[in-house]
């Protein structure tokens, strides 16, 4: 037997999913969580169950690429089981697909779920009598303490297939069919008339101040405070970890170790690949006395993913978890709508550019929340280009702190002047999006601590192996005087046009590997301050790294190649631009 | 009959204690965007307005917008909107106050580049004398907002 969960856009499938199959799945409070299916298994009466979440779809004609999906599985999955999870306070809604399900001939077993958002709301839902309606199990259900699920799953074996005819037939008297949007709103009216009751609802504290953060007046003040409270503890906790202890471990105990003990020397190619490439000084080749110089795979190769980024990425996952679970990000969403409208896109653009600052893969993934080709090519070449990744920041924040505010202004302008010419140059339409905003929620330690535990770990399983790989690479390419060759080549390039030294081809190369690593062998250059700014923006918006780059062919096909051709124009344009700006200040 | 909530009794002792602490706010905010932009530092006794683009800047423009919740929320707080525009002022001074209160602590444990591991008694408790900046100041006044928010569920 096989289950589908299904259901509108954050109704709680991935809760049900987590608790069912034991499974790790991010769950969020905001819509498009899930944008691909994902399988999983139950054990019921000994045997193995398989169930599959299913992106959240509003009904079974698809609007966007996650809808398609689901109704692409629903489609592929005849003779399964469906677990319709409705929003017990929104009931009408959920109805729709439920009905849309049933006609298809398949066995429908309804979850009503946040059935304690309901009584919040003093929404009075019969149950039962929906049941006698449907003729199919109902169960009341709270996904986020497990409450009704036990039930939900003792009841899978009495849901059977029914005729909408039938339902018509118990809810009017009259049996006829309900085939048209018309007739299922009909219908559903007519059931909502029979199960629901509202009571006398008045506004509490949480909704007032829900209705505040979205509107803009008061909705910008706030998102600005929530912002600077978001950076302010991830530059502290950051700082505390990498400045307080990690620096000190790895300059003063790992590096001098390995020095010590590791064979060769100074000198030895296989050292200077492993331990320490050392340095000139008066024309002799000197020890490096810190991670970031040593470009060793064992010293700089381990200390950039976890003496700098891990901190920087663990509380930036932790922070945005907080934020998803409370249900601020579609607030955040409806407060930038507008403005991501002039540039093509709608609010829900936030949570890929947002999910971006952690890590442009998951992101480049989120852009299936966005409905036309027109828009996900956009989003796509946009996060790649413009915005860096936490592991980056992290190492900014090591390698440019007074400068990291500027780099970030930069980039956010050229977010939105490509965006908007983009949007100008590229055919497709924009449709208006109507958004389901979710109530406030206190967040559950457990989701929290999961969807931490799983972001950052699956950052360590990507970023350690591609660090120390891109370490070695560098450094075989720096031996065998490949960097140098290359620097020789492009330096009319990067000495005239970008105005950064010839040496930054090295950390260019590593930028297709890691960006965060090639900023931090940017610091071993020796230049100004404003040529750092403007090396470190060139890596920003230099191609995307490896994985992102894998992903984005993966997600965007052919427009991969248009993608890659609007990051070469920017690279020259904005990377020049800055170069041009600081000509202008007298200061290049 | 309806019952009431219980932020009506002395309602008029609420307006004037957020109209002083709303000026209050709004003029700390106003200090701290003007030590700002002229770049000077400004340190008197016990108080310290940063004047880094970060803290003084977008930190005196969250202080000053939390001035501006409170006096536009004093008014009839008792009804439910009202007392959300002040319960988002003192959440703004709350997360400004609350980094700053953060940053000392992380600041505080480390021993720093020179020293050991951890740092001294000394180093540790200087961390935490004064001076210190508005939001810290503001803290034990906005908290007055909790007892608020719980006169306004007790009906009377």
């Amino acid at each position: 037997m096989k289950i589908l969960l299904m259901g509108h856009p954050n109704v709680g499938k991935s809760v049900f999913f987590n608790r069912l199959t034991a499974a790790n799945i991010i769950e969020s409070n905001y819509p498009g969580t899930t944008v691909d299916y994902t399988k999983g298994y139950m054990r019921l009466e000994g045997k193995d169950i398989e169930i599959i979440d299913v992106p959240g779809t509003f009904s079974l004609e698809p609007k966007d690429k996650a809808e398609e999906v689901a109704v692409r599985m629903l489609h592929e999955s005849k003779g399964s089981k469906v677990m319709c999870v409705i929003d017990a306070s929104k009931v009408e809604r959920g109805l729709y697909l439920a009905l849309e399900i049933i006609e298809q001939g398949f066995s429908v077993v309804i979850a009503l779920n946040m059935w304690d958002v309901a009584i919040d709301k003093n929404i009075d839902i019969d149950a039962k009598k929906l049941e006698q309606i449907l003729g199919i199990p109902v169960v009341p259900t709270v996904g986020i303490s497990g409450e009704g699920i036990f039930a939900l799953v003792s009841r899978l074996k009495d849901a059977t297939p029914v005729k909408v005819e039938d339902i018509v037939e118990r809810t009017e008297g009259i049996k006829h069919k309900a085939n048209t949007p018309d007739e299922r709103w009909a219908l559903i009216e007519g059931i909502s008339k029979k199960i629901v009751t509202f009571g006398e609802y008045q506004h509490t504290l949480k909704d007032a101040i829900g209705d505040f953060t979205v509107k803009p007046a008061t909705g910008i003040p706030f998102a600005i405070a929530v912002l600077y409270g978001f950076w302010s503890i991830f530059g502290s906790f950051a700082g505390f970890f990498t400045d307080g202890f990690l620096v000190k471990i790895f300059d003063e105990h790992w590096l001098p170790w390995l020095q010590a003990v590791f064979p060769g020397g100074l000198g030895n190619w296989f050292y200077a690949l492993i331990v320490d490439v050392g340095h000139l000084e008066n024309g002799v080749l000197a020890a490096s006395d810190n991670c970031f110089e040593s470009f060793g795979a064992l010293s700089s190769g381990l200390f950039v993913p976890v003496g700098v980024v891990l901190p920087a990425i663990f509380i930036f996952y932790l922070m945005l978890a907080l934020l998803e679970d409370i249900g601020y990000m579609p607030r955040l969403a409806v407060l930038i709508d507008t403005v991501l409208h002039k540039i093509g896109l709608h609010g829900y653009a936030i949570v890929p550019s947002v999910l971006a600052l952690g890590c442009n893969v998951p992101a480049v993934g989120a852009t299936r929340i966005l409905e036309t080709k027109k828009q996900r090519f956009m989003m796509m070449t946009l996060l790649a280009v413009f915005i860096p990744c936490g592991a980056q920041i992290g190492i900014m924040q090591d390698v440019i702190p007074g400068s990291i505010g500027f780099v970030m202004l930069y980039l956010m302008a050229g977010y939105f002047i490509f965006g908007y010419i983009l949007n100008k140059v590229i055919p497709g339409r924009i449709p208006e999006i109507l958004m389901d905003v979710p109530p406030y929620q206190k967040p559950m330690s457990r989701n929290i601590s999961r969807k931490v535990w799983m972001r950052t770990s699956g950052f360590l399983k990507v970023a350690v192996p591609l660090v120390i790989f891109g370490s070695l690479l560098v450094n075989v390419l720096y031996l065998a005087g490949t960097i140098d060759w290359l620097g020789n080549i492009l330096a009319p390039m990067f000495e005239g046009w970008f105005g950064v030294p010839r040496e930054t081809a090295g950390p260019l190369v590593a930028a297709f590997l890691r960006k965060d690593l090639a900023v931090a062998q940017l610091s071993a250059i020796e230049m100004t301050k404003y040529q750092m700014i403007s090396a470190v923006v060139l890596v920003s918006i230099y191609f995307p790294c490896i994985a992102t780059f894998a992903m984005m062919l993966r997600e965007g096909g052919k427009t991969f190649l248009g993608s890659l051709a609007v990051l070469l124009v920017v690279v020259f344009t904005w990377g020049g631009l800055l170069h041009l700006l600081w000509k202008l200040m007298g200061v290049a | 009959m309806t019952k009431r909530s219980g932020l009506e009794k002395n309602n008029d002792l609420y307006f004037i204690y957020f109209l002083i602490l709303g000026l209050a706010t709004l003029a700390f905010g106003i200090t701290d965007l003007i030590v700002t932009i002229t770049g000077s530092e400004y340190s008197i006794g016990v108080l310290n307005i940063p004047n880094d683009g970060f803290r003084g800047g977008w930190g005196g423009l969250i202080i000053l917008f939390a001035g501006i919740f409170y006096l536009s929320g004093l008014k009839d707080l008792y009804e439910i909107h009202q007392l959300a525009k002040v319960v988002m002022g003192s959440i703004l001074i709350w997360i400004i106050a609350g980094t700053d209160i953060f940053a000392m602590i992380t600041e505080s444990i480390p021993g720093g580049e020179d020293g050991g591991w951890f740092n001294t008694a000394q180093g540790f408790l200087g961390t935490y004398a004064p001076p210190y900046a508005p939001a810290i100041f503001l803290l034990p006044f906005s908290l007055v907002v909790i007892f608020c928010i719980h006169k306004y569920y007790k009906k009377i």
